[in-house]
């Protein structure tokens, strides 16, 4: 059954300009700004809660693929290094010194089952 | 719009070999639906790629039948299964009989004893390891397309899998596949006559005959295929850097390391860093030094992956790349077996946005001659977009391509977006001929035209006599015998010339 959608989950942020094409109203969000848009399709305005409906079937999707293709998947566990700007070949010295992997955090692994237990 | 039809009497007999209502199509959705695919299409001549009529099998016996007709009649048909081709191997060129294989979508036996798995052409993968899961077995044949695309399409393109350095391509997935002639015989055909074996020297190696024959030798009704133990453990991690050539460089340390467990990597260039700033999240708010990526994936079992993990991480900034994080692994990885996904529209000169169809050249390329491919192949596309201010560059991919090593040739790609509702005759010709130039690189280089889509459309088709040099007489020697009238997708690839002399 479809939940109750309060008036304000169709109020949409105020877009933030994130680059000279790019616009974000909810983080994580990016969007094409609209005034290039508007030559070849039609724009709507899509509330709030529509918007966090999709990006969250798009991230149940994802981790859905990763479940599809191993029992597990690893993570490096490392922060991103963009802000240390581009590396030379002598880069790997003031980068992370690589650790063990780590679970990633998207549902439980499946459990895996040998042909041999198919049918109990 | 005027569209070929069929004679009543040869459509009763459809009918009559069908022998169930609603598996012979004949209304005009059903065919205008199936005559085409997501590759750059003539949208202004869509009536002349129109077919007469769709049949939906479910029998070998019922093909072999349909064919047979059509052999008699004279009558061309052009096999289809997902639909989702990158090139326009199962587009009518001629009209006729569109046999989609969608109802043979069943899964007939799993020997988890020999490690296959005999399906109908009309299975899609993504279901079929769906019901594999529970065995602890794998399909591992993951392409762009993997929630969409069928099994018999896989085998009439020969295509490439994201995983195929570890687990190899179509062609080595595949065991043995069940097929319908020209002349409507059913054959089976292998390594040598074994539906289950995976080597052998015994007479022709006809599977590879048949194998990427884009409808053009006949039609594939059952397929056996190989087993994988389903990967314990996955894990990806990309790198970015400022400059291509120490990506290009990175790529190679990676590839020559000898990691066991590497399943793909893929070197993005700086106009696909470009396009995805525009349209992709996950590279949106890259810094503006990120003008190359080096993405990567390992899969195995958990100790295998693990301990690789660690080399890969160093190896990925030996040459100064940045690791771009858990998340971007995360996200971007999972989003690569489903690339139908993205938004397709492209960016006209003036900056703004317009709806465009994908075009995706597919050279197979090896790997030091990337660098000058993609400088003249980027060239070719800035003459074409300022000619004809329909088309965008949306830059290039290059994909480890050889079957169970990582080295030597990649798959790579030029991405061109086209605005489809702008065609006519004049700028379909600009487009034939931007394809051709991009094929001429290839050529130029040593290349093959295409690693996986095959090359029946126009702006391939015309180079591949150059490309198959003395093999293209022999090629033609096998069309004609196999496929006395010409029935068998007909149009295609350059084959017509088989019949030139009649």
């Amino acid at each position: 059954m479809r939940r109750f959608i309060y008036k304000h989950e169709y109020v949409r942020p105020t877009a933030r300009r994130i680059s000279d094409g790019v616009i974000m109203r909810l983080d994580h969000v990016y969007e094409v700004d609209p005034d290039l848009m508007g030559r070849a399709f039609s724009q709507q305005n899509m509330p709030r809660w529509d918007t966090e409906r999709i990006v969250s079937s798009r991230n149940d999707h994802l981790s859905w693929m990763h479940e599809h293709f191993a029992d597990e998947t690893l993570v490096a566990g490392e922060p991103e290094e963009l802000d240390l700007g581009p590396g030379g070949p002598a880069a790997s010295a003031d980068a992370t010194t690589a650790g063990e992997p780590e679970p990633a955090s998207h549902p439980a692994p499946i459990v895996w089952r040998r042909p041999w237990d198919a049918d109990g | 719009m005027s569209v070929m039809t069929l004679d009543d009497a040869v459509v009763a007999d459809l009918e009559a070999i069908m022998g169930e209502p609603g598996s012979v199509l004949t209304n005009i959705s059903s065919r205008v639906n199936r005559a085409r695919v997501p590759a750059p299409f003539p949208v202004h001549r869509w009536a002349d790629h129109t077919p007469a009529a769709v049949v939906l099998p479910r029998t070998a016996e019922q093909v072999s039948e349909i064919v047979k007709l059509a052999n008699r009649a004279h009558i061309p048909v052009v096999p289809r299964a997902g639909g989702t081709g990158l090139n326009d191997g199962a587009v009518p060129l001629r009209g006729g009989i569109v046999i989609d294989v969608k109802r043979m979508n069943q899964i007939k036996e799993i020997d988890l004893v020999d490690r296959t798995v005999t399906v109908g052409p009309g299975i899609n993968m993504l279901k079929l390891n769906e019901e594999l899961k529970k065995y602890g077995v794998f399909f591992p044949d993951t392409p762009a397309s993997y929630p969409c695309s069928l099994v018999g399409g896989r085998i009439a393109c020969s295509g490439f899998s994201l995983l195929g350095t570890r687990f190899g391509h179509t062609r080595d997935l595949v065991m043995s596949f069940e097929l319908v002639l020209p002349t409507g015989e059913i054959i089976r055909v292998g390594d040598g006559g074994g539906k289950k074996i995976r080597k052998s020297s015994t007479g022709f190696h006809l599977k590879h005959l048949f194998m990427g024959h884009q409808g053009t030798l006949g039609i594939v009704t059952e397929a056996t295929l190989e087993l994988v133990p389903r990967p314990e453990a996955e894990f990806a991690a990309f790198f970015a850097f400022g400059d291509y050539l120490q990506a290009h460089a990175t790529v190679y340390g990676i590839v020559t390391s000898g990691i066991a467990t590497l399943a793909g990597t893929v070197l993005f260039d700086e106009k696909k860093v470009e396009y995805l700033r525009r349209d992709d999240e996950a590279f949106i708010p890259m810094p503006p030094w990120v003008n190359s990526i080096v993405a990567v994936a390992l899969y195995g079992t958990r100790a295998e992956t693990r301990e690789a993990s660690k080399l890969l991480m160093e190896l990925g900034r030996r040459e100064g790349g940045r690791y771009t994080g858990d998340e971007m692994a995360l996200g971007d990885w999972a989003s690569r077996h489903d690339r139908y996904a993205n938004p397709l529209h492209g960016r006209l000169p003036d900056g703004t946005v317009a709806p465009m169809s994908w075009h995706c050249e597919d050279a197979s390329l090896n790997f030091s001659v990337l660098p000058k491919v993609r400088e003249e192949w980027h060239a070719v596309a800035k003459r074409y977009i300022d000619q004809y201010g329909i088309f965008d560059d949306w830059g290039i991919y290059a994909y480890t391509s050889a079957s169970y090593k990582p080295w030597g040739d990649y798959l790579v790609e030029i991405d061109v977006g086209i605005w489809e509702e702008r065609l006519d005759d004049q700028t379909w010709a600009g487009w034939v001929n931007f394809k051709s130039d991009l094929a001429k690189v290839t050529l130029k280089y040593g290349g093959s035209i295409s690693n996986c889509h095959g090359t029946t459309r126009a702006g391939d088709a015309e180079h591949v006599p150059e490309e198959m040099g003395g093999g293209w007489e022999v090629m033609k020697t096998i069309k004609r015998a196999l496929d006395p009238n010409n029935i068998m997708n007909p149009g295609k690839q350059m084959l017509d010339e088989s019949y030139e002399d009649r």
